[in-house]
C-alpha cells in the first residue's frame, strides 16, 4: 500500500470541495440549513458551559 | 427550517409592492455557486429611496411582516426560520447587481440571486477577511464568466483592487 502524501491530500481536497461547489442549488440549500441547525446547536452548548450566560452572548455577538 | 418558505414570503411581499425587486446577496448567495458553508442569515438586496429627510425607511417592511407573525430579531427579521436582512443597496456596484440578477427557484420557490461576478466584485470591494477568503473560491471554484468580471471591475473602478488581490492571493495557484 503506498502511502498517502501531503499532496494527494490536498488534491483530495480541493476535488470534494469542487464536488460540493457543482451540487445543485437545492441541496446547498439542504447543507446550509443543516450546518445552521449543527451551529445553533454549538451556540447553546457553549452557552450551557459558559460562567456567565451574558457574557458569551456579548462574545457570539461579534459573529 | 426551510429557506424556500421564507422566500414565498419574500415574494408575497414584493407581489403586494411592501418591496420592490429583491435578490439574495451575501453568504446565501455566494454558497449557491461555491462550496456551501455556514451562515445564519438571508441578505435580501432591495432598492429603496431615502425619503424627503435623505433618511431610508425600513419601517413599512418591519410593519407588514410583525402584522403577519414575523418578529424583528437583532438586524434582521424572523422569517420562518431563517433571519432575514433587508438591506438597501448602498453603492452602484450593489444597486447593479440588484438590476441585473438572474433568477433561479430553490424548492421550486422562484426568487433571484446576484450573479457570481457581481459578487466576486462586492467581497473585492468589501474586502474583509471572510470575502477575501471567499473571493479565492470564487475563483477557484465559481467557474467565473471572466470578461464579465473585468467589465465590472472596470465599471466599478475595482481594478487596481483586483490586481493588489490577485499578486497577493492568487500568484501561487
Amino acid at each position: 500500500m503506498n502511502p498517502i502524501s501531503l499532496a494527494d491530500l490536498y488534491r483530495a481536497k480541493a476535488e470534494r470541495r469542487a464536488r460540493l461547489a457543482a451540487l445543485p442549488f437545492d441541496e446547498k440549500v439542504r447543507i446550509m440549513e443543516e450546518l445552521q441547525t449543527r451551529g445553533r446547536t454549538l451556540r447553546a452548548a457553549r452557552l450551557r458551559f459558559r460562567p456567565s450566560a451574558s457574557e458569551a452572548v456579548k462574545e457570539d455577538r461579534r459573529f | 427550517m426551510r429557506l424556500e418558505s421564507s422566500l414565498r414570503v419574500l415574494n408575497e411581499m414584493e407581489a403586494a409592492g411592501v418591496i420592490a425587486k429583491y435578490a439574495i446577496g451575501g453568504a446565501v448567495a455566494a454558497f449557491l455557486y461555491i462550496e456551501p458553508g455556514t451562515t445564519f442569515d438571508v441578505d435580501a438586496f432591495i432598492a429603496l429611496e431615502p425619503g424627503a429627510a435623505g433618511l431610508i425607511n425600513l419601517s413599512p417592511i418591519y410593519d407588514y411582516l410583525r402584522a403577519r407573525g414575523y418578529q424583528p430579531q437583532r438586524e434582521g427579521v424572523l422569517i420562518e426560520d431563517w433571519d432575514v436582512q433587508f438591506l438597501p443597496t448602498g453603492t452602484p456596484l450593489e444597486a447593479e447587481a440588484l438590476e441585473q440578477a438572474v433568477a433561479i427557484e430553490i424548492g421550486g420557490v422562484p426568487t433571484r440571486i446576484f450573479t457570481r461576478e457581481h459578487l466576486m466584485a462586492i467581497c473585492l470591494q468589501v474586502g474583509r477577511p471572510k470575502d477575501l477568503t471567499r473571493l479565492v473560491a470564487f475563483v477557484q471554484e465559481g467557474h467565473p464568466d471572466e470578461s464579465q468580471f473585468r467589465e465590472i471591475l472596470r465599471r466599478h473602478q475595482l481594478e487596481a483592487k483586483w490586481i493588489q488581490f490577485r499578486t497577493r492571493y492568487l500568484t501561487a495557484s
